[in-house]
């Protein structure tokens, strides 16, 4: 404290210009905090590496020194994994099903947003409120009706039985989080779109979908990720392996080879990357679309 | 950096279960590291025990959705003016002091969702606990969503799981509402709907 009001009666003239947000001035409270941050760093990343590092080394050497790092490096894990037939399977079909998801989405959530939005009737609040009541309806409680009705579709092992409700229960969220974007659009583009003799699906495809490119980068990037970790809805659809999905095969292959702890490591490894891969590429999107949904609305 | 913290989110919640899995297990990495620091063998129950296991997930949920919430207070922070700051900085207010006084309060409203999301969350909280422990040992790590899955799928008794499933709902709906008619309404009017993910 004495230390900080002697250093603001000292400098008092570079306070307000500096430009940084938070000074602390402390140095001990700035160490400490350093500190906490490189803890919890650790914490975060440590596990990931584990797992990643644990990939290239024997079973025995894990069971002997958990912790210590590859020696000699081995390959054999992740060579025997990217060999398996089922692993390419599974992420084709993890793909599919997201592709399938994001194709039924954009349209549905962006026509839906496009009413919502520019279009003055009676029922429209109350069909939005609708669609937001819909972000409190989540897959897990919804799930037994569900399963029902997928089997009565005869949709159960096909990957549509998954995106079917993926799409429907993605739609509130991309609803709102695309029609305040949409609503923000300057009518005059609608004027002058009308102007000129376009009708309102002519306005919708070629003035507001490419204005919207950034929101609608984000609904995908939403979409598929949500959809590339599901886990519960294909538990329930999916029944022959030969259907499953990344995260089905990921468990089963963890409690197939309990013993093996270093080919479950690989295994898991790889099912990894695609998710952090895509996230370093569509960082922005996702941090954007999280903090614009959360917080603002 | 930054991204480095936002890691674990974006690693699915099975995943998330079986990295953990394997650090948890008997003489897996966690004992070897406490065992390394006390120089004498330790086996933690880390999932076996039913006394343990919750603490356990405790932290594997804290670990994967930690950089999420880490996002929705640097939205937060990114809110608060400069000139705040620097006008308690000339008013002579210690860093702690314009932290306790300014950040803090101004940050509440991150906060209130962070808190409300979270809450969520835990109600309908199922991938990580089916596949890290199933719900068990005997019972104790059971969530309201495993429970339900257990009762339909496993037991087969759907018509008793369809009511635990409706009794989910109508407790988070409740939650919902009540947390938005105390504590969110001061924020943001009429934004149950801004409530994302």
């Amino acid at each position: 404290m004495v230390d900080d009001v002697v250093d603001l009666a000292t400098r008092p003239t570079q306070l307000p210009g500096s430009g940084r947000r938070f000074e602390i001035r402390s140095a001990v409270a700035r160490g400490f905090l350093y500190l906490v941050a490189l803890v919890v760093l650790a914490t975060i990343i440590l596990p990931v590496l584990y797992v990643i590092l644990g990939g290239f080394r024997s079973t025995p050497q894990l069971a002997s020194d958990p912790l210590g790092l590859p020696h000699p490096w081995l390959f054999s894990n992740y060579r025997a994994v990217l060999g398996l037939g089922s692993f390419w399977r599974q992420v084709w079909n993890s793909t599919l099903i997201a592709m399938i998801t994001v194709g039924l989405v954009l349209p549905a959530a962006s026509l839906a947003a496009f009413v919502l939005s520019r279009f003055r009737f009676k029922a429209r609040e109350g069909i939005y409120t609708l669609f937001t009541f819909g972000l409190l309806f989540p897959v897990t409680v919804a799930i037994l009706p569900l399963f029902i009705v997928v089997r009565q579709l005869h949709l159960i092992n096909s990957p549509l039985g998954v995106a079917l409700p993926q799409a429907a229960f993605a739609l509130p969220l991309s609803i709102i989080i695309l029609r305040p974007f949409f609503a923000s659009i300057p009518g005059d583009f609608e004027e002058a779109a009308m102007l000129d003799g376009a009708g309102p699906l002519r306005f919708y495809w070629s003035i507001l979908l490419p204005l919207s490119r950034p929101v609608m980068a984000t609904i995908t990037v939403l979409t598929i990720v949500t959809s590339w970790n599901a886990f519960l809805l294909p538990l329930v659809v999916l029944n022959k392996s030969v259907q499953h999905t990344l995260p089905l095969g990921v468990t089963n292959f963890s409690s197939q080879y309990t013993t093996d702890t270093a080919k479950v490591l690989a295994f898991t490894a790889l099912s990894m990357i695609p998710a952090l891969l895509f996230y370093v590429i569509a960082e922005r999107q996702i941090v954007k679309g999280l903090a614009g949904g959360a917080i603002k609305g | 950096m930054r991204m480095l913290f936002f890691a674990p989110y974006v690693l699915s919640e099975v995943v998330t279960a079986v990295v953990w899995r394997q650090i948890f297990r008997p003489s897996g990495a966690i004992d070897a590291v406490i065992s390394g620091v006390s120089s004498h063998d330790f086996q933690g129950l880390w999932l076996a025990n039913p006394k343990i296991v919750l603490y356990s997930l405790f932290f594997v949920i804290t670990w994967k959705y930690f950089g999420f919430h880490m996002m929705i207070m640097l939205a937060g922070l990114q809110q608060i003016p400069d000139e705040l700051q620097e006008a308690a900085a000339i008013d002579g207010a210690s860093s702690w002091q314009a932290f306790r006084c300014i950040t803090l309060p101004l940050l509440a409203p991150a906060i209130r969702v962070s808190v409300f999301l979270s809450m969520i969350g835990s109600i309908q909280l199922f991938d990580v606990v089916w596949v890290l422990t199933g719900g068990g040992p005997i019972n104790a790590s059971n969530t309201m969503a495993t429970y339900m899955y257990d009762w339909g799928f496993e037991r087969h008794h759907i018509g008793y799981a369809n009511a635990v499933s409706v009794i989910v709902f109508g407790l988070s709906l409740l939650v919902a509402l009540a947390y938005q008619r105390w504590a969110l309404r001061r924020d943001v009017e009429g934004s149950l709907t801004a409530m994302g993910a």
